[in-house]
């Protein structure tokens, strides 16, 4: 019938798709939450106010010649956002709580009434309970408007935001602890020049879809790509290797590797002496350094010494270069050293080191890792012998109770074959800086270059400055010191808030569950390193700063917090006046919040992808579409809960207050502040503000701008910038090369952030000597949840970004559908269950019920529980986290010593949950 | 406006978000005397038993309208928009967009009203039904509005209104969402199997239907 009508004429439905769709725009686009790296440049297709759809835009040129390109950047989640975008998981109105916590009875209310409400909340709180009784999780999908709103308006109250990195348990102790920074990254394209690839405590298969490819094709290239990992993971699969190690025992199975390096003669010496502590002279009796205080009055505590074969003598190390210029350093030796109090027996701490290594031989390891003692040695060989490795360890070591170890035995492997600040080698975590305009923005009063410029003066200045205290101090560490000292913007590490208020505090003094060497309680070592004022400034909130005011942004706190939303809404819930969560959807901390604030989703607000050296560009997210409702960006909705602190300060007569810390505070014209008088409010304003500042501080191409950015989409980084993250890169970036950190330790010599300005293996600090970690070693992990068969791992799952896209019916049916644990096939048959199942998974911890995924690809006594489910998706609402109790390694709260300080997502204890122990049993149903 | 078109407005009404003065016409029985009047003029006959009086306040009222139809856990539990109960709904979205352009029906993209919204649809069924009266009268093409409305309430609300009413009837505490529930699928069952006869009718013997 349709062929019969005229122009104009229905006559049947294929008329109305005669008409051929022209977009009414195409704009750049990328996902700028928290799927780190991201970055993926893509198009968004945009007609009558909709976005339809989205696809990789593929757009990245060549950067080195022989190494494949980036393109294309994207994963199923993001080219099936707008699923997401207009998902029934939306919320696009305030809404204020009507019924009980959590029972989903909600009003709609205006901003105006909403913000009103929760300003006179937070002046009733810093009234009763002081500004550090008003808590902000930091989330991670804050990007970009969130974490600088954030952060403005909780300093200009003197509230408190978490630390993200122990939030996230995604810190790397071991790194820090050997580094002094946790978080090298290396462009991906730099994986293709690696000769052997290690997978090892990362799934970039399922976690780094985009970025696989590379991993493909350095394999093409010659390189052997080894898993190793307890399951058969989805990335074993696609590995030349799959070494099936015992859960937790990583740390043995690099110490081995070590000893095979050092037993067989494959160190790389000259690296070693350069970049390690390993010829510093320690004395076997104390564990320490030798320094120059013991070997002059008045000497420095900071002063080593190695032993130079040519003179015979101790000589003083360097603490401005890791060149040693005449001086040649014995890496393995007995000394006698003069010293003020006498002669001292004293060897390098390599020779320290080499007894605990044949503790580790391959055999023994065998025993320990059940990794045979052959493929040990072959791949010691290959990693010493090729000159080129990655480990894709992606931060994950570290959420093992143990990982510090595990990650200090990796780095130590890695000390000795000369597998760092080397095209194709090192480890990964994650970083962001460069995009330094990020946080410039939020420190101007005028727009325009002008206090950029005096910013950068200042900076000139001050390394000026502590040059002539120490003329050995480089930029990168100066910028880590400024950071330590600056306590004031209320970022803190997360553990005293989970400590006295969210319920951890029961666990974590269940000795049980910790190591065995811990000698003390876990209070006894809390109260230590509170009583040292080794938290100083950040040990906040104290007990009796009972938290009344908590503001979710860009997070989901009853999803993420080991140990549960049970525990959190048991502890924490009932002392908090007000809840409310931004956000573009009802999580599960949305649902038990008094108000929830509709937060505008990509697409629907400019956005800049986390800026990272990962990718190596700062890609842009433009305003494709309006928000929905009476949705806005996170800058916005802080600006109007701002200016109705103003306005509610005023009518109160609020006065001006210090914080706990000393900070002053005047709420009265804290608005003024945030807009700096209605200058910083357009949202394209502040953008290219950002865009400009980031230029002029050296990481952005001199002529950015949003216009420019717009044009192209992104750009690529062209310097490091000023912050300590970046700087500590240590490498420049190169308009045609790959990135490889720490090249500037390599190439130049530059020292690092440690107390003895190289790689640091010998920690001193006392409680590491107490507990036999002073040097690498292997530790069984402990029985966290009680003594059950299996041990939970854990990991990212495919189909989602931390708990975004779980309700996403796209990615559901891209898989089962549901959370399940991956259990082996004699474990199922002992337990008497089918696949798809649901059984009971407890420990004294907790529980959860969930389907079984039966697979030989778990070990026995395995069960993988990829995270990311909300609570609700779990039957009761109870998810993995209540099971898993979230314990914190007492060391890490260890300070008072060299690197070991806070500062913003580094040094800091964070909760683990690998290796949770819990059992499984059949569910009986009853008749 | 034919009493049909009124007809479909007043149950767009019905789901809107619930304004103050709305829920008053609820609760006052207006909302079920004016569809008394409609229902018999249009020709649509119901059980007399459905109340369409709403019997409880507006603060619970529109809490249960938020918690059915605009969040919930993993998303609203009886979404308003017919895009969440088909495969893929930025199709469904692009279909109804393309009706409302053909037959230009202004479309907002603001507020809850994408425009696969319940109350989108419904007050697009009206606007076809004005087009169609209007050309009946001035001897204009007809046919057009008329196929549009049976190919849009056969493939669009004839598909997933029942779907609706269940979730509705099996989450909801208020008989007065229930009972529009099912009377909605009453009225879209009805007008499906009008209009189908009334197209098929005029498309086997035009010239009959016409005298």
């Amino acid at each position: 019938m349709s062929e019969q009508a005229e122009k104009g004429q229905y006559r049947g439905v294929d008329d109305i798709y005669r008409e051929n769709w022209k977009w009414d725009k195409v704009t750049w686009a990328s996902h700028c939450i928290d799927c780190y790296p991201g970055n993926c440049p893509m198009r968004v297709y945009v007609k009558d106010g909709i976005a339809w759809r989205e696809e990789p835009a593929a757009v990245f040129p060549t950067i080195e010649e022989g190494v494949p390109d980036l393109n294309p950047m994207g994963c199923q989640k993001g080219a099936g956002w707008t699923r997401t975008l207009y998902g029934k998981e939306r919320v696009m109105y305030p809404l204020k709580r009507v019924g009980e916590r959590g029972e989903g009875k909600w009003k709609r209310v205006s901003w105006d009434e909403a913000a009103t409400d929760i300003a006179d909340s937070i002046l009733d709180a810093i009234e009763e309970k002081g500004a550090e009784s008003v808590i902000a999780p930091s989330g991670c999908n804050t990007h970009t408007w969130g974490t600088v709103g954030r952060q403005m308006f909780m300093s200009s109250i003197g509230g408190l935001t978490m630390d993200v990195n122990a939030e996230m348990n995604d810190f790397a102790p071991g790194h820090y602890l050997t580094y002094g920074v946790f978080d090298p990254v290396s462009s991906i394209d730099d994986w293709f020049h690696a000769g052997v690839i290690l997978i090892w405590n990362g799934n970039p298969a399922y976690t780094r879809i985009p970025h696989y490819h590379f991993i493909a094709e350095a394999r093409y290239k010659g390189a052997d790509i080894y898993t190793i990992a307890p399951d058969a993971s989805p990335s074993a699969v696609h590995a030349d290797y799959h070494l099936g190690i015992k859960p937790g025992t990583d740390a043995a199975f690099a110490l081995a590797m070590a000893q095979v390096v050092v037993e067989e003669g494959l160190i790389e010496e000259q690296f070693a002496r350069e970049q390690t502590d390993l010829p510093l002279l320690m004395n076997p009796d104390t564990s320490r350094y030798l320094r120059e205080s013991e070997m002059e009055e008045g000497g420095a505590g900071d002063q080593f010494y190695v032993w130079d074969e040519i003179t015979q003598k101790a000589v003083k190390a360097s603490r401005g270069t890791l060149f040693w210029g005449d001086v040649e350093p014995a890496l393995t030796g007995e000394f006698t050293v003069d010293t003020i109090a006498g002669p001292v027996k004293l060897q390098t701490v390599l020779s320290a080191m080499i007894p605990r290594l044949q503790e580790y031989t391959p055999e023994a390891a065998f025993e320990i890792c059940d990794i045979h003692p052959d493929t040990i040695r072959k791949l010691a060989r290959k990693i010493a012998e090729r000159p080129t490795k990655v480990v894709c360890s992606l931060s994950n070591a570290g959420k093992h109770y143990h990982g510090d170890l595990i990650e200090r035995s990796m780095l130590l492997l890695f000390g000795l074959t000369g597998n760092w600040g080397r095209k194709g080698t090192g480890v990964q975590a994650w970083t962001t800086g460069m995009f330094d305009g990020w946080f410039t923005v939020a420190m101007k009063q005028q727009r325009g270059p002008a206090e950029v410029a005096a910013i950068a003066d200042m900076q000139d200045a001050m390394f000026e400055s502590a040059k002539q205290q120490d003329p050995t101090i480089t930029r990168p560490i100066l910028a880590i010191e400024m950071a330590k000292m600056s306590t004031s913007s209320g970022m803190v590490p997360p553990f005293f808030f989970w400590f006295h208020h969210a319920g951890c505090e029961g666990a974590w003094k269940n000795r049980d569950w910790h190591d065995p060497s811990m000698k003390r309680s876990f209070e006894e070592y809390f109260d230590e390193a509170v009583d040292e004022n080794w938290w100083d400034g950040v040990d906040y909130p104290r007990k009796e700063q009972t938290p009344r005011v908590l503001i979710e942004c860009g997070g989901n706190v009853l999803r993420r917090t080991r140990g549960g939303s049970k525990m959190l809404l048991k502890h924490l819930w009932p002392d908090l006046n007000m809840i409310v969560s931004m956000d573009i959807r009802m999580s599960m901390t949305a649902l038990y919040s008094d108000y929830v604030l509709p937060i505008a989703n990509q697409y629907e607000k400019i956005g800049f992808g986390i800026p990272s050296t990962h990718t190596m560009n700062l890609t842009f997210c433009d305003r494709a579409i309006e928000p929905p409702g009476e949705a806005v960006n996170e800058w916005e909705a802080f600006r109007r809960l701002s200016e109705k602190l103003e306005q509610r300060a005023k009518e109160r007569g609020f006065e001006g207050y210090a914080d706990a810390r000393g900070g002053e505070h005047q709420l009265q014209n804290c608005h003024s502040n945030f807009t700096r008088d209605g200058l910083f409010v357009d949202e394209d304003i502040i953008a290219d503000e950002m865009i400009r500042d980031s230029a002029m501080l050296g990481s952005l191409p001199a002529n950015a701008s949003l216009e420019e950015i717009r044009r192209k989409g992104y750009f690529r980084w062209e310097g490091l910038g000023v912050s300590a993250r970046a700087l500590n890169q240590a490498t420049d970036p190169q308009p045609d090369e790959t990135f490889a950190p720490y090249r500037d330790r390599v190439e130049k010599g530059e020292p690092w952030p440690t107390l003895s300005r190289r790689a640091q293996f010998l920690i001193e600090h006392p409680w590491f000597i107490e507990a036999d970690e002073h040097l690498p070693t292997h530790k069984n992990p402990p029985k966290i949840g009680g003594d059950h068969r299996f041990q939970i791992s854990s990991g990212h799952n495919r189909w989602s970004i931390h708990s975004l896209n779980t309700a996403n019916q796209l990615m559901l049916e891209t898989h089962r559908g549901a959370p399940h644990v991956v259990i082996n096939d004699q474990d199922a048959a002992d337990l008497g269950v089918e696949d798809n199942e649901e059984v009971r998974v407890y420990n004294d911890q907790g529980e959860f019920f969930v389907p079984v995924l039966i697979s030989p690809s778990a070990q026995p006594g395995q069960v993988v529980m990829y995270n990311g489910f909300e609570p609700y998706q779990f039957t009761d609402w109870k998810s993995p986290n209540d099971a898993e109790p979230g314990m914190i390694k007492w060391l890490h709260m260890a300070g008072g010593y060299g690197h070991l300080k806070y500062w913003g997502t580094q040094w800091q204890p964070c909760p683990v949950m690998r290796n949770t122990y819990a059992s499984i049993e059949k569910i009986q149903l009853s008749e | 406006m034919s009493a049909t078109a009124s007809l479909y407005r007043l149950f767009a009404d019905v789901y809107l978000f619930p304004e103050a003065n709305r829920i008053q016409s609820f609760i006052s029985g207006e909302l079920q005397r004016n569809f008394e009047k409609l229902a018999g003029a249009a020709g649509f006959q119901f059980d007399p038993s459905y109340s369409l009086i709403l019997d409880t306040t507006s603060e619970v009222f529109e809490s249960e309208f938020i918690a059915l139809h605009e969040v919930g856990m993993g998303g609203a539990p009886c979404a308003l928009h017919s895009g969440h109960y088909m495969r893929d709904r930025s199709k469904t979205m692009e279909e109804v967009l393309r009706f409302y352009r053909f037959f230009h029906f202004k479309h907002e993209s603001t507020t809850d009203h994408f425009p696969d919204h319940l109350s989108k649809e419904l007050k697009f069924m009206a606007h076809l039904e004005g087009q169609f009266g209007a050309a009946e009268l001035s001897d204009g093409d007809f046919l057009s509005p008329l196929l549009a409305q049976r190919d849009f309430i056969t493939r669009n609300l004839n598909s997933w209104v029942g779907e609706l009413a269940a979730f509705i009837e099996n989450r909801s505490s208020i008989s007065f969402n229930k009972e529009t529930g099912h009377l909605l699928v009453e009225f879209v069952t009805y007008e499906t199997q009008r209009l189908n006869q009334l197209a098929d009718q005029f498309t086997e013997s035009p010239e009959e239907y016409k005298a």
